[in-house]
C-alpha cells in the first residue's frame, strides 16, 4: 500500500492507518452445487405425492379428488407433444409455440404500457402533494376491484379478442407498479435532493436524476409484483373470444376434458413467470453496470 | 486555486425563524457579517438555532424576517456558490467517488475535459485520487466526508458551509480531519461557516467562534450570548495555556444560565 502512496500527499493515510481497499460486496450465493441440491428434495417429493395420490385416489381438503388427475408423467408426456409433436393425437401437438409467442407477446405490450405509464405518473404522484391529493382518492377506489371484476366489463366495451386481454394485462400491471413507485419515490432521502440542489441541480433535473435511482429498489419491487399479475389476468383474458394463446390453450383442455393439457399450460406459464422475471432482474442489472442501486435487489 | 480572498462576504442581519405563525420564534436577532476567506465557527447546545442559521445561509430554509446575503445579493435558494457539507456526508450511492465530485461541475456545464481535470484536482486536495472509481459505501466515514469536501469544493464555491461535519467520527480521524481542514482552507481561501458541537474543535479551527444560547426548549428564542476571537495564529496547540483558557472562558458561556 505504502508503495502506491508515497507519491502523493495522502493525509488518508494519517487519518486511516488501515485505509480499507474497496470492500468486496458481500456474498450472497453459497456454492452452486450447494443450491442445486437444496434445490431438488422439495420438488421431487412433490411430484412423488402427486403421483401417489393419483395411483390411490387420495381425496385432500377442499375435496381434491386426486384421482381425476393425470399423472406427473401424463403431464411430462403432453409437455413433451407440446414441444416436439407426434406423441398425442391432438390439435395442440408441436404448436404450442404460437401459444406461447401470443401470450407472451400480450404480456410485453400490456406490462410495457403499464410501465409506461406508471412509473413516470409515480414518480409525480410521490413527490407532488398536490397531485397526490387530486388522484389519492380516486386511486383509492379503482385500486381495491379485483382485475378479473374487469373482465365482463372489458369484453363489452372493447370487444372480444386481443385488445381486451392486453387491457387486463395492463390494469393488472400498472397499479402495484404505480403504487411502489409512488411510494418509493415519497421516501428519497431528503438530504440528497439538498444536495443536489446546493450543487446546482435545477428542480425538475432531480427528479429524473436524483429520484429515480435513489428509488429504484422500491421501483424495481413493483415491476416484479406488476408482471406476476400481468401474467395471472394474461390467462383470464385469454379464455374467452382468443384462440391462440396459452390462457386459451388452457381453457380449450378445460372443455375438452383434457387435464394434462390444462396442467401443462401451468407448467409453461409457471416457467414463463419465472423466466420473465429473471429477464426483468437481469435488464436491470445490464441498465444499472453494476451499480449499487441493486444491493437491495436480490 | 489561488486564494481569491474577494468574494464571500456573509452580511446576516436581524434574522429570525419560526415554522409558523403561533410557533414561538426558534432564534431570533441573529447578526453576523463574515469576511471573505474567513472562518466562524457557530457552537452551542442542541436546540439553539444553530443549524437552521446555516441552512438559511444556503438557501434550503428562508428566514421568517430579516435578510441574508452573500456579497450583497439577497439569498433566495441554495446554489453552488455556497457549498453544503452534511454530517451524514449526503453523497450519492449510486455514482462512484468520482462521479460524486464531478456532480456540480458538470451542472455548471463543464466540458468533459475540463471536468476530468476538476476532479482530479480536488481529489487530489483531499488525497484520495486512489479511490476514485470507488463507491461511497466502500469508504470509511472520513474517507466519504472528504468526497464530500471534495464535491462541494469543486464547484470553486465562495462560501463553504459545514454542520457538524465531522461529528459522526471517531476521534483520531476526526482530528486529521480538522488538521486537513485547516490545510485546506489555507489553499482554497473559501468562506467557512462552521457549526459544531466541539468547543475545542471550534477553537482549533475558528477565526472567531460564535457563542449561541437559548432555543425553544429555553422558552428564549436563539440568539448570539458572544463572539470570540481567536487570536492563536495557524499552529494551534490543544495543551497550551492560551487555548485551554479560550476553551474554558468558551465553555462557561455555552453553559451559562440564560
Amino acid at each position: 500500500m505504502t508503495a502506491t502512496l508515497t507519491h502523493e500527499k495522502t493525509a488518508e493515510a494519517a487519518a486511516e492507518p488501515q485505509a480499507p481497499a474497496p470492500r468486496q460486496m458481500p456474498r450472497l450465493r453459497s456454492p452452486r452445487w450447494g443450491r442445486l441440491v437444496l434445490a431438488f428434495p422439495v420438488p421431487l417429493a412433490v411430484l412423488l405425492i402427486w403421483h401417489l395420490g393419483v395411483q390411490f385416489g387420495w381425496t385432500l381438503p377442499f375435496g381434491i379428488r386426486m384421482a381425476q388427475l393425470p399423472t406427473p408423467a401424463d403431464v411430462g408426456v403432453r409437455l413433451a407433444d407440446l414441444f416436439v409433436g407426434g406423441l398425442l393425437p391432438s390439435p395442440f401437438s408441436g404448436e404450442v409455440y404460437q401459444h406461447i409467442w401470443a401470450s407472451l407477446v400480450r404480456v410485453a405490450y400490456g406490462f410495457g404500457l403499464a410501465v409506461a405509464l406508471a412509473v413516470p405518473f409515480g414518480v409525480i404522484l410521490g413527490r407532488s402533494a398536490l397531485v397526490m391529493k387530486l388522484f389519492e382518492p380516486t386511486i383509492n377506489v379503482i385500486r381495491p376491484i379485483p382485475v378479473t371484476a374487469w373482465a365482463p366489463l372489458a369484453l363489452i366495451i372493447i370487444g372480444i379478442g386481443d385488445r381486451s386481454a392486453i387491457f387486463l394485462v395492463f390494469l393488472a400491471a400498472f397499479f402495484p407498479m404505480l403504487i411502489s413507485t409512488a411510494a418509493a419515490v415519497a421516501q428519497v432521502p431528503p438530504r440528497l435532493l439538498e444536495a443536489a440542489a446546493m450543487l446546482g441541480m435545477p428542480r425538475w433535473k432531480r427528479m429524473v436524476a436524483v429520484v429515480v435511482p435513489s428509488s429504484i429498489p422500491g421501483i424495481f419491487s413493483g415491476l416484479r409484483v406488476g408482471l406476476g399479475l400481468a401474467w395471472a389476468l394474461l390467462v383470464v383474458g385469454e379464455m374467452v373470444g382468443i384462440n391462440i394463446g396459452l390462457g386459451a390453450m388452457i381453457f380449450e383442455g378445460r372443455q375438452l376434458n383434457q387435464i394434462d393439457l390444462i396442467m401443462a399450460g401451468m407448467v409453461i406459464i409457471g416457467v414463463l413467470g419465472f423466466l420473465t422475471d429473471r429477464l426483468l432482474t437481469a435488464l436491470l442489472k445490464l441498465l444499472s453496470r453494476g451499480r449499487p442501486v441493486l444491493q437491495e435487489v436480490a | 486555486m489561488t486564494a481569491s480572498v474577494k468574494t464571500g462576504a456573509i452580511s446576516i442581519r436581524g434574522v429570525g425563524k419560526r415554522y409558523s405563525e403561533d410557533a414561538p420564534w426558534a432564534m431570533r436577532g441573529f447578526d453576523l457579517e463574515a469576511a471573505p476567506g474567513e472562518l466562524v465557527a457557530i457552537v452551542g447546545a442542541s436546540g439553539c438555532g444553530k443549524s437552521t442559521v446555516l441552512r438559511m445561509v444556503s438557501g434550503f430554509e428562508g428566514p421568517t424576517e430579516g435578510e441574508i446575503s452573500l456579497d450583497g445579493a439577497p439569498i433566495k435558494a441554495p446554489g453552488p456558490d455556497r457549498g453544503f457539507v452534511f454530517q451524514d456526508y449526503g453523497l450519492f450511492p449510486w455514482l462512484t467517488v468520482a462521479e460524486n465530485v464531478e456532480f456540480g461541475p458538470k451542472q455548471a456545464g463543464l466540458g468533459r475535459a475540463a471536468r476530468r481535470e476538476r476532479v482530479q484536482e480536488y481529489l487530489e486536495l483531499v488525497g484520495l485520487t486512489r479511490v476514485r472509481a470507488s463507491y461511497p459505501h466502500q469508504l470509511s466515514g472520513g474517507m466519504q466526508q472528504r468526497v464530500a469536501i471534495a464535491r462541494v469544493l469543486a464547484n470553486k464555491p465562495t462560501v463553504m458551509l459545514m454542520d457538524e461535519p465531522f461529528g459522526a467520527l471517531d476521534a483520531l480521524t476526526r482530528e486529521q480531519m480538522q488538521a486537513d481542514l485547516a490545510d485546506i482552507r489555507r489553499r482554497v481561501g473559501t468562506t467557512v461557516l462552521f457549526v459544531t458541537h466541539s468547543i475545542e474543535e471550534a477553537v482549533q479551527l475558528a477565526d472567531r467562534v460564535v457563542i449561541m444560547t437559548g432555543g425553544m426548549s429555553h422558552g428564549v428564542p436563539g440568539h448570539i450570548r458572544r463572539i470570540v476571537d481567536i487570536e492563536l495564529g495557524e499552529e494551534r496547540d490543544p495543551t497550551s495555556t492560551a487555548f485551554t483558557d479560550l476553551e474554558r472562558a468558551i465553555s462557561e458561556e455555552v453553559h451559562a444560565k440564560l
